[in-house]
């Protein structure tokens, strides 16, 4: 028998054809093919898993083989950089505590001097409107409307309703949520710099110039040439923070245009205010500047602020018990001032 | 005439397609050695082709081709004549240059 018979050769064309026909149909957009494909995928999808569960252990025998050189240099990497952060943890922890010694020395508050209360979340979000949460601890363990909840990494939102054993918590992102803040720009740690200078300076006057620029002075009207010490000035700028609603980022209005701080940048620091009339109390940590928005000139700079914490993902949190003196006078209806 | 397409070869490549292309999307898409990723697909059907003859090798091929072609996105088609001429060539060399004939490497009817 012939190997290639016209009726072979015609069925191979045939398929070479076909083959052909159903390229360009497909190419052009064919919605039948698109459905058969959505169809055919979703029927390999038990198949695939089952392969899935057995190409597992080939793949990380493969991986464990082909990549170890890979993976031992990743492991040697990661160690470093453990032991690193953990040499940074203790200098920073160590910064820390001198920063609060030093402001319980001023008698001054800070959010570690107040009393916390660690509380699991029981209930999320019940709608897509109101951004509340409800918690396991209540009035029985000391908290009571307007106390700033916080998670590790930053604020949350504030108690809004409390019973003996639940609490309720507007989220930072609730519409009817604000808190005045403070944005900061992280500065890098403080450096001397000493430079050579001609300065012409009268007795008995200290020269100052911006940035807080201290010169050294020298009695006589003289030309000199004395070190330069320039100190890193901290400034802030303060407005108040807003909730947008779920999926939306908080933002930060009403900033008072301070020359000396300029404008609000990505990346700088947001963080509570504190005062007398704030929900919170100061420097807990919100979050970075993520943008900045020139809206028009009546309501100057908007910024939009990226949160630490995870609104979606809270597990566990810390009620701050410091009622602020505006929340003090709060009548017992319930009512929060914006 | 059902009967034949079920009792034939084509069910039972169909099946054993579903296997390699499942394999093919998971396992065989990290595992490249000499960073080449095997084609199992392609390998099937070019053993049809040889056990089978060239003819039934790119029918195999097609077959095959279509298949991978709807799971993997790639335009309908393209595997399809790519594997076609896989198997058909896979069965045209073992037949034609090393002269083996592919009848005794038929599968059973």
């Amino acid at each position: 028998m012939s190997l290639y018979t016209p009726g072979r050769r015609r069925a191979i064309l045939l398929l070479l054809l076909s083959s052909l026909l159903i390229l360009t149909i497909d190419l052009r957009g064919n919605a039948i093919f698109d459905a058969t494909r959505s169809g055919y995928t979703q029927a390999m999808r038990p198949f695939e898993s089952a392969a899935e569960v057995v190409a597992r252990p080939v793949r990380n025998a493969w991986r464990g083989i082909t990549d170890y050189d890979r993976l031992e240099a990743d492991v040697q990497r990661l160690q470093e950089q453990v032991q690193a952060q953990q040499a940074n943890d203790v200098v920073n922890q160590a910064t820390i505590g001198q920063y609060y010694r030093l402001l319980e020395f001023f008698d001054l508050e800070f959010p570690g001097s107040f009393q916390r209360v660690t509380a699991y979340v029981v209930g999320q979000t019940p709608n897509n409107l109101d951004q509340v949460i409800e918690i396991n601890k209540g009035t029985d363990d000391g908290i009571s409307e307007g106390m700033s909840v916080i998670a590790p990494n930053g604020l949350v939102g504030k108690i809004t309703d409390a019973s003996a054993d639940r609490a309720a918590v507007m989220l930072i992102s609730d519409i009817n949520y604000a808190v005045q803040v403070k944005v900061v720009r992280p500065e890098p740690p403080p450096t001397t710099t000493t430079t050579t200078t001609s300065t012409t300076t009268i007795p008995g006057v200290l020269a100052t110039g911006p940035g807080a620029t201290t010169t050294s002075t020298v009695a006589g009207a003289s030309t000199t040439a004395a070190p330069t010490t320039t100190l890193p000035d901290p400034q802030r700028e303060t407005g108040q923070m807003v909730g947008r609603g779920p999926s939306e980022r908080p933002d930060v209005i009403f900033l008072a245009d301070t020359p000396g701080f300029g404008a609000p940048e990505v990346g700088d620091i947001v963080s509570t205010a504190g005062g007398s009339v704030s929900l919170a109390p100061a420097d807990i940590p919100i979050g970075v500047v993520a943008e900045v928005r020139n809206v028009s000139p009546a309501e100057g700079i908007i910024v939009t602020v990226q949160p630490y914490a995870n609104l979606d993902d809270l597990e566990f949190v810390q009620v701050i018990l410091y009622s602020p003196q505006m929340e003090s006078g709060t009548p017992a209806d319930g009512t929060q001032p914006g | 005439m059902f009967a034949s397409l079920v009792q034939g070869p084509l069910p039972r490549l169909v099946l054993v397609g579903i296997v390699l292309v499942a394999l093919q999307e998971t396992l065989f898409i990290d595992l490249r050695p000499a960073a080449v990723t095997v084609q199992i697909v392609l390998a099937l059907a070019a053993a049809a082709g040889a056990a089978a003859g060239s003819q039934q090798g790119a029918l195999a091929g097609f077959v095959l081709g279509l298949m991978y072609d709807l799971r993997a996105g790639t335009p309908l088609g393209s595997s399809s004549l790519a594997m076609g001429v896989g198997g058909f060539v896979a069965g045209f060399i073992l037949v034609r240059v090393f002269r083996i004939g592919s009848s005794s490497y038929a599968p059973a009817r």
